[in-house]
């Protein structure tokens, strides 16, 4: 396993432990005993949840193991610095500003102009007439098939006050 | 499923609603196109088809899930053949001597072989579904809360089966998906568990925008990196469809692959990929030249892609009559089916059987047009390997939200979808498999469900060992569990040595 894996490995493992550390703490604080011999609604997730925090603990003792074991081998690499690349933190920061703004500016802009930008941030050699066409032809898409066709209303904030003065 | 004009009009049905033809052409259209294209999937493919059938009947909307399924296995083809890069997974093998043949300037006739092997594969095992299916769901009717307790139990266990090398993340993202079923209404008693005061989690978390966060997310941001249009061998789609001369020819090899991908199918937490290489292996053992193997034997495309595709009917096996989903195609399968208020299992054959008639007609027709639409489209899809993927990602994107939001008209289940495909793309990240979270939140319920019922209504654990059928299965999920852990251990143990 590469050394960006195991770090990923650690922050997932660490983020499961602490939630699952949380809800099984909700859960226990909880308790519904059932009558007779069936099972009130905490106890199976209390099992599960306890399950769940002994795996992490294993991946957790593995990962720092493994970080060790490979420290001897990093220190005799030379290791070349690997070139960012940008597009990857753009695209997220574009898909969550995009999913924001949906209840500001409202779903046709906001999905236009998410489109041409993420197509411009994607391939800067993509000219800005493709992007702003392939964007109109994407949003009028989906306007047609959800809008249209299954009658599904997007929230237009923007829209329905510019159109309603 | 005895009455024989509830088959012809179910049949009919199918045959003469605009709107079914329709769906199932549009479906099977876009799994073609899904597996053509490099780094998208035919899960994918389901998940984002989910939210355009949600005002469909439950027929033309599972018609269409089933093309997109069948047409992105057979997709994935199409750039193993010519870019050496496999659609799906499914089409490793089919690399193999796909691209050997079109560096020979065969790479028409591959492509011919490909979608021809593919439609018969589907075919032969769509007949093996229709024959066995009715007979198996008979044998299940009779199922009370310890079998189906039992059954998801089997189920949740191929988790550790699908989890390869890393068996215990693998059981760490199974229990996340169970622990996910667990919000909402509480099934026995009616409490709310873990909803936090929030209206939207009362109903627990929806399926589709878990879906498609854990699916379609993760693989939108792994994919948004690739390099923009791969170098492609130049290919002339002229006479590429194989005469039926030629079919006769290779029909052994056909028929045996087909047998091997549908029974590879129906056994859960295999999937095509496994049956082209058993198939692919068989064809070379059996070959006069099996060293033409690698460099460009058409019989290995042949053995290949008929495998992939004939574990379509193969999967559909146990999902439908034990709702068990296989793999995570058939995860998302099953997920279509709950969001049209259909339960697969035993009862779907005695409650629907025009249904399940209607799934089946649709899965021939889906076949059918599979062929038919590589037939008259080949160039189509060639020229679909040259889309650009700064263009394709952002549509993708807008799609994934735009199907979270259409089932309840909810901006919750938009940042629902936005927060478990975060989580989802780390936990890839950190090789967290993915297909068993879907398959404990798919299962989770459930299992717990009948679980307790079972305990509730007989007082103990020892109903499960008093009912034949229940023990049964719990012994074949221990076995399974058992065995991929002694398989991942050998693995682990294997590295080890060779490092």
């Amino acid at each position: 396993m590469d050394k960006k894996t195991r770090t990923y490995e650690l922050l997932v493992s660490i983020f499961i432990f602490i939630t699952t550390i949380f809800f099984l703490f909700i859960s226990i604080q909880n308790p519904v005993k059932a009558p007779g011999k069936g099972i009130g609604p905490m106890e199976f997730p209390i099992v599960i949840f306890s399950i769940m925090i002994l795996l992490v603990v294993v991946v957790l003792i593995n990962n720092i193991r493994s970080r060790q074991a490979s420290k001897l081998a990093l220190q005799e690499s030379t290791g070349k610095a690997e070139k960012k690349d940008l597009r990857l933190p753009l695209t997220m920061f574009l898909i969550v500003s995009y999913a924001l703004t949906w209840k500001v500016v409202g779903f046709t802009l906001s999905t236009f102009f998410y489109i041409a930008l993420q197509a411009k941030v994607l391939n800067r050699k993509s000219s800005n007439k493709m992007c702003i066409l392939i964007s109109m032809l994407a949003v009028a898409f989906v306007h047609l098939i959800f809008n249209v066709l299954f009658s599904i209303d997007f929230p237009e904030p923007l829209l329905t006050f510019v159109l309603e003065r | 499923m005895g009455d024989f004009s509830l088959i012809i009009s179910a049949v009919a049905g199918v045959f003469t609603d605009g709107i079914t033809l329709f769906s199932i052409l549009v479906g099977t259209f876009m799994g073609l196109i899904f597996g053509a294209l490099p780094g998208l999937t035919a899960t994918m493919g389901v998940a984002l088809l989910i939210p355009m059938t949600f005002t469909m009947d439950a027929v033309p909307a599972l018609g269409m899930m089933l093309g997109t399924y069948v047409g992105g296995i057979a997709g994935g083809a199409i750039p193993a053949i010519l870019l050496n890069i496999p659609g799906t997974p499914d089409a490793v093998v089919t690399t193999m001597d796909g691209y050997p043949l079109s560096k020979k300037g065969r790479g028409a006739e591959a492509l011919g072989w490909a979608a021809y092997a593919s439609g018969i594969g589907t075919f032969i095992s769509w007949s093996m579904l229709v024959f066995f299916a009715p007979l198996l769901a008979k044998v299940c009717v009779g199922f009370g809360a310890p079998e189906y307790a039992a059954l998801a139990f089997f189920g949740l266990s191929i988790i550790a089966a699908v989890s390869g090398k890393t068996i215990v993340k693998g059981f760490i993202a199974g229990f996340l998906g169970v622990a996910i079923s667990f919000v909402g209404i509480d099934p026995i008693w009616g409490n709310l568990r873990y909803t936090f005061g929030s209206i939207n989690l009362m109903g627990g978390v929806s399926l589709m925008p878990a879906l498609i966060g854990f699916y379609s997310i993760p693989q939108i941001l792994n994919s948004c990196t690739f390099p923009s249009n791969p170098k492609m061998e130049k290919v002339q789609i002229k006479n590429f469809i194989p005469s039926l001369k030629d079919l006769w020819r290779e029909k052994f090899t056909i028929i045996r692959s087909s047998v091997i991908g549908t029974i590879v199918g129906a056994i859960p937490a295999t999937g095509g990929n496994i049956a082209a290489y058993i198939a692919y292996d068989q064809t070379k053992r059996i070959a006069k030249d099996p060293e033409s193997f690698g460099n460009g034997n058409v019989k290995g495309v042949i053995s290949a892609e008929t495998a992939n595709n004939a574990v379509c009917g193969g999967a559909l096996i146990p999902l439908l009559t034990l709702g068990i989903p296989g793999d995570s195609v058939t995860a998302m399968l099953l997920g279509g089916l709950i969001i049209h208020g259909l339960r697969p299992g035993p009862m779907l054959f005695a409650d629907n059987p025009s249904v399940v008639i209607g799934l089946f007609t649709a899965l021939l027709l889906a076949t059918l047009m599979m062929v038919l639409l590589q037939t008259i489209g080949i160039q189509f899809f060639v020229r679909v390997l040259s889309i650009p993927v700064n263009f394709l990602t952002p549509t993708l994107v807008v799609l994934s939200l735009v199907g979270s939001f259409a089932l309840r008209n909810s901006y919750f289940d938009v940042l629902l979808a936005l927060v478990l495909g975060g989580m989802g793309y780390l936990m890839t990240k950190a090789d967290f498999p993915m297909a068993p979270t879907v398959l404990g939140m798919v299962l989770g319920g459930m299992f717990e469900g009948e679980f307790r019922r079972a305990l509730r209504l007989n007082q103990g654990l020892a109903i499960f060992i008093e009912r034949p059928i229940a023990l049964c299965f719990i012994l074949v999920a221990f076995l399974l569990i058992f065995s991929s852990i002694v398989r991942s251990y050998k693995i682990k143990k294997q590295n080890m040595d060779s490092n």
